[in-house]
C-alpha cells in the first residue's frame, strides 16, 4: 500500500516536471518564432526590447545610439558671442553657425529647458541685456520654442497653445534668457547663469555689433551689424529628369516612399505625369520636378513613429524628424546642390502641415521657387507630400549685397529685422538683403 | 476527473503544440537555406552567362539590416587630437567659413577638413624611422594614443611596416574609408585619412536598410566592366552630409579584377574604394 502510494507520488512529480518543461519550451519556441520574423521597424527602438535586439544584432550596445528628434531641421541664420572684450558672430554660413551652436549647445539646452518661466517683458531691459556678455542666435524659420530646445538636447514643457514661435534667442552669461517671437513680442526669464567661460576667439566668426549700440531706430535692437560686405552668386535652377539618360534615380526617389519602379504605373493624360499606384496610395512624378505622394487612407500613409513610443511628448519633433529623413532620402535621388530647412508648420484638429524650403550656402530661397515640400500628417501618419525638386546652379555673375549698416540706416517705419534671401527675377535667383516685418 | 489524468491530457496538448512550433521554425530555417542555395546557384548561372568568373573563395553573403548613421563633427576632439600629436604649444588657424582648421607647431603641421578628413606631417621629438612592421605598429600605437585614439583599433601594416593603418568597426561591420594611415618616412611621419569622433547616432525615424548581396552584385555588374568577383563584404562608407555632419551609409564592398567597389544601398550606385 505504502509502496503504491510512493510510486504514484513519483509519477505525479514526473508529470509536474514534464508539464513545467513543456510549458517553458512552449514559451521559448513562441519567442523564437516571433524573433525570427522581427525587424527594427516592428518595435520601438528605444524600448528595452529594441535595445536588446540592437545589442544582439550589432554587437554590444550596437556601436551607435538612438536619439529622439535631436537633429536640427533648421539651423540659426546667425549666431554671435559677446565676451567682456569683444563680440564675434557669423551669419548665413552653415559651417560657422554650426560651430558656434556646437560650442554653446549645453548652455543653450540648460537655459531653454527652463523656458516655461518665460513671460512678456518690456524692451528697456532687453537693450541692457544686449550689452552684456552672452550668446545670441536668430532663425529665419518659425521654430517653436519646444522644438528649438529639443534640437539642442533640452526639453521645455509648453503646450501647443502656449508655445512661442521663436525668431531670436538671447542668453546672457548671468542667466537672463530673452526670446523674440515672430510677431515681435519679447519674453524674458531668469535662468541659471551660464556654466563655463565665453570665448569667440577659436570659432570661425568675424567682429560684429548689435544695432542697439548704434543709432538705428528703424531696425530691431538685436540686428547684427557686420563690417564686411557680402558677395553671392546669382543662381538658376534646373529640374531633375527621371529618365534613362539622366543621373537622377527614379528608383531611389520611389523607394523613399516605399515604392518600386516596376509597380503598376501609367501616364496621366491630363497632366502628363507618371502615376505609380500602390495599394492605398499613389506617387505622381512630373517632368516639371513636381512629385506628389498621396495616401487615400491611414493604412496607405507612411507611419512616422509608433504611437506608443510618443508617451506624453508632443508629436511635432517626431513628425519633422521623419519628414527631414524622408527628404534626405529623396535628395539621394538627384543632385540638388542645395540644402533644405524646416520653415513653418500649421496645425488644426486633425492634421499638421509642414513646410520645407531650399537654402543655398545657408541662404534661403524665397518665394514659390524656394518651396521644397509641403508635408501633411494625420496623427503619426504622413498622408501627403508635395515636392518641387530642383537643382540650383550658380552663375558666373555675383551680387554685392548692401552692407548691414547701410541697410539698417535705410530702414524706415517701425523697427524690423534684416535678413538675406534669393529672390526670383527675370535674370534668375538674385541674392538680396531684405527687411523682415512682424 | 482525476488530476493525474488532466495532467496527462495537458502534457499531450503541450507536446502537440511544441511539436508544431518546432516543425514551423525548422521549416523556416530549411526553406531559407534552400532559398539561399537556389539564389547562389542562379547567380552563378547568370554570372557565367555574362562571362564573369567567381573567385575560389567567393561565397554570396547573407543580407543583414544596417542603420544609416550620422556623426557630428567634434571640434573639441579634433583640437585634442592635434594637441596630442603636435604638443600644447600649437598655433590654430581657421578658414573664415570654418571648413578647415590648421594646426602648426615645432612638431609638425596638421589640418582637419570639414567632414573629418585629416592630413599632416609629424616630426616627433627624437624620431627614428622604424625598421620593421612590429616596431612601426608599436610606434603608430604610441602616436595615436597620444592623440587620444587607443581603444579597439585594428591595425594593418604594409611595405615592411613603413605604412601602418588604423581603423575600427561600427555596428559589427567595417567602415571602409574610416582609416588613419601613418607613413613613416626618413625625416617625418605623414598622417592622412578620414576619422570620426563620438558615437554615431540614428533617430527614431532613421533608416534601417536591408540591401541584399544579390541586388548589390547585379547593380555593380550592370554598370561596370567586371570579369571576376573575388569577395563581398557588408559595411559602411563615410560621406559628407552637409554642415559638418558625416553620414555612414550601409552597402557592399565588392572586390573584383577591376578593383574594389562600394555599392551604395541608398543611391544604388557604385564607387571605387
Amino acid at each position: 500500500m505504502r509502496s503504491q502510494r510512493s510510486q504514484s507520488e513519483r509519477k505525479n512529480r514526473i508529470k509536474n516536471a514534464v508539464l513545467l518543461l513543456l510549458t517553458l519550451l512552449l514559451v521559448l519556441l513562441t519567442a523564437l518564432g516571433w524573433v525570427y520574423d522581427l525587424s527594427l521597424t516592428d518595435l520601438p527602438t528605444d524600448s528595452w526590447l529594441g535595445r536588446m535586439y540592437i545589442s544582439l544584432s550589432y554587437g554590444e550596445a550596437g556601436g551607435f545610439e538612438l536619439r529622439s528628434g535631436e537633429i536640427p531641421a533648421a539651423l540659426p541664420a546667425e549666431f554671435a558671442v559677446r565676451t567682456a572684450e569683444e563680440m564675434r558672430g557669423a551669419q548665413y554660413n552653415e559651417i560657422a553657425v554650426r560651430s558656434f551652436l556646437t560650442t554653446y549647445k549645453a548652455q543653450l539646452s540648460a537655459a531653454l529647458s527652463m523656458g516655461e518661466q518665460l513671460a512678456p517683458m518690456p524692451e528697456e531691459g532687453y537693450r541692457k541685456a544686449l550689452r552684456q556678455p552672452g550668446i545670441y542666435l536668430r532663425y529665419d524659420s518659425r521654430v517653436p520654442l519646444t522644438l528649438a530646445a529639443n534640437w539642442v538636447g533640452g526639453s521645455v514643457q509648453r503646450t501647443e497653445d502656449t508655445d512661442l514661435l521663436v525668431r531670436s534667442i538671447l542668453l546672457t552669461q548671468e542667466g537672463a534668457l530673452w526670446v523674440r517671437t515672430h510677431t515681435g513680442e519679447l519674453y524674458g526669464a531668469k535662468v541659471r547663469p551660464m556654466e563655463g567661460s565665453l570665448s569667440a576667439n577659436d570659432l570661425a566668426g568675424v567682429p560684429c555689433v548689435f544695432a542697439a549700440e548704434r543709432e538705428y531706430p528703424n531696425v530691431l535692437p538685436e540686428t547684427l551689424l557686420f563690417p564686411q560686405t557680402l558677395a553671392l552668386h546669382t543662381l538658376r535652377y534646373e529640374v531633375p529628369k527621371f529618365d534613362a539618360d539622366s543621373a537622377a534615380s527614379l528608383q531611389v526617389l520611389l523607394q523613399a516612399f516605399g515604392y518600386e519602379p516596376y509597380m503598376r504605373n501609367y501616364e496621366d493624360a491630363g497632366t502628363g505625369k507618371r502615376v505609380f499606384v500602390g495599394n492605398q496610395s499613389t506617387v505622381r512624378v512630373g517632368s516639371d520636378g513636381e512629385v506628389v505622394f498621396r495616401a487615400s487612407s491611414l493604412e496607405g500613409g507612411l507611419e512616422a513613429y509608433l504611437q506608443s513610443e510618443l508617451g506624453k511628448e508632443p508629436p511635432l519633433p517626431y513628425q519633422i524628424d521623419y519628414a527631414r529623413s524622408l527628404l534626405e532620402n529623396i535628395f539621394q535621388s538627384f543632385s540638388a546642390d542645395a540644402t533644405f530647412f524646416f520653415d513653418s508648420h500649421m496645425t488644426d484638429d486633425k492634421t499638421t502641415q509642414l513646410l520645407f524650403r531650399y537654402a543655398v550656402g545657408g541662404v534661403p530661397v524665397e518665394g514659390e521657387e524656394g518651396v521644397l515640400a509641403v508635408i501633411e500628417y494625420r496623427s503619426n501618419t504622413l498622408m501627403s507630400a508635395r515636392l518641387n525638386l530642383r537643382s540650383f546652379v550658380p552663375s558666373k555673375e555675383s551680387c554685392m549685397l548692401m552692407p548691414t549698416a547701410a541697410a539698417a540706416a535705410a530702414a524706415t517705419g517701425e523697427p524690423r529685422g534684416l535678413a538675406i534671401g534669393y529672390f526670383a527675377t527675370e535674370s534668375g535667383l538674385v541674392p538680396s538683403r531684405c527687411y523682415v516685418t512682424r | 476527473m482525476q488530476w493525474s489524468r488532466v495532467k496527462s491530457i495537458l502534457i499531450m496538448i503541450l507536446l502537440l503544440i511544441d511539436g508544431f512550433l518546432i516543425v514551423n521554425i525548422a521549416g523556416k530555417y530549411v526553406s531559407n537555406y534552400y532559398r539561399a542555395a537556389e539564389t547562389a546557384h542562379n547567380i552563378t548561372e547568370i554570372l557565367e552567362r555574362r562571362g564573369i568568373r567567381q573567385g575560389e573563395l567567393f561565397a554570396l553573403p547573407e543580407t543583414h539590416t544596417l542603420p544609416v548613421l550620422q556623426i557630428d563633427r567634434s571640434r573639441a576632439d579634433e583640437d585634442r587630437f592635434a594637441a596630442g600629436l603636435l604638443g600644447q604649444e600649437l598655433v590654430r588657424t581657421e578658414q573664415p567659413d570654418g571648413g578647415t582648421v590648421y594646426y602648426e607647431s615645432a612638431q609638425g603641421v596638421l589640418n582637419w577638413r570639414d567632414g573629418g578628413v585629416v592630413s599632416g606631417t609629424l616630426r616627433p621629438v627624437g624620431y627614428v624611422r622604424p625598421q620593421d612592421a612590429a616596431t612601426a605598429q608599436t610606434y603608430a600605437r604610441e602616436i595615436l594614443k597620444a592623440a587620444g585614439i587607443s581603444a579597439s583599433v585594428d591595425w594593418a601594416c604594409e611595405d615592411a611596416g613603413v605604412v601602418v593603418t588604423a581603423s575600427f568597426p561600427t555596428a559589427g561591420v567595417p567602415v571602409f574609408n574610416r582609416t588613419l594611415t601613418l607613413i613613416f618616412r626618413e625625416q617625418d611621419v605623414e598622417v592622412a585619412g578620414w576619422w570620426t569622433f563620438g558615437m554615431p547616432y540614428i533617430t527614431k525615424s532613421g533608416n534601417y536598410v536591408a540591401f541584399s548581396a544579390t541586388d548589390a552584385l547585379f547593380n555593380l555588374i550592370s554598370k561596370n566592366e567586371v570579369t571576376e568577383i573575388d569577395k563581398m563584404e557588408l559595411g559602411f562608407l563615410l560621406s559628407e552630409s552637409g554642415g559638418g555632419r558625416v553620414q555612414m551609409t550601409p552597402g557592399w564592398r565588392v572586390e573584383t579584377n577591376a578593383g574594389s567597389f562600394f555599392v551604395d544601398s541608398l543611391k544604388k550606385s557604385s564607387v571605387s574604394v
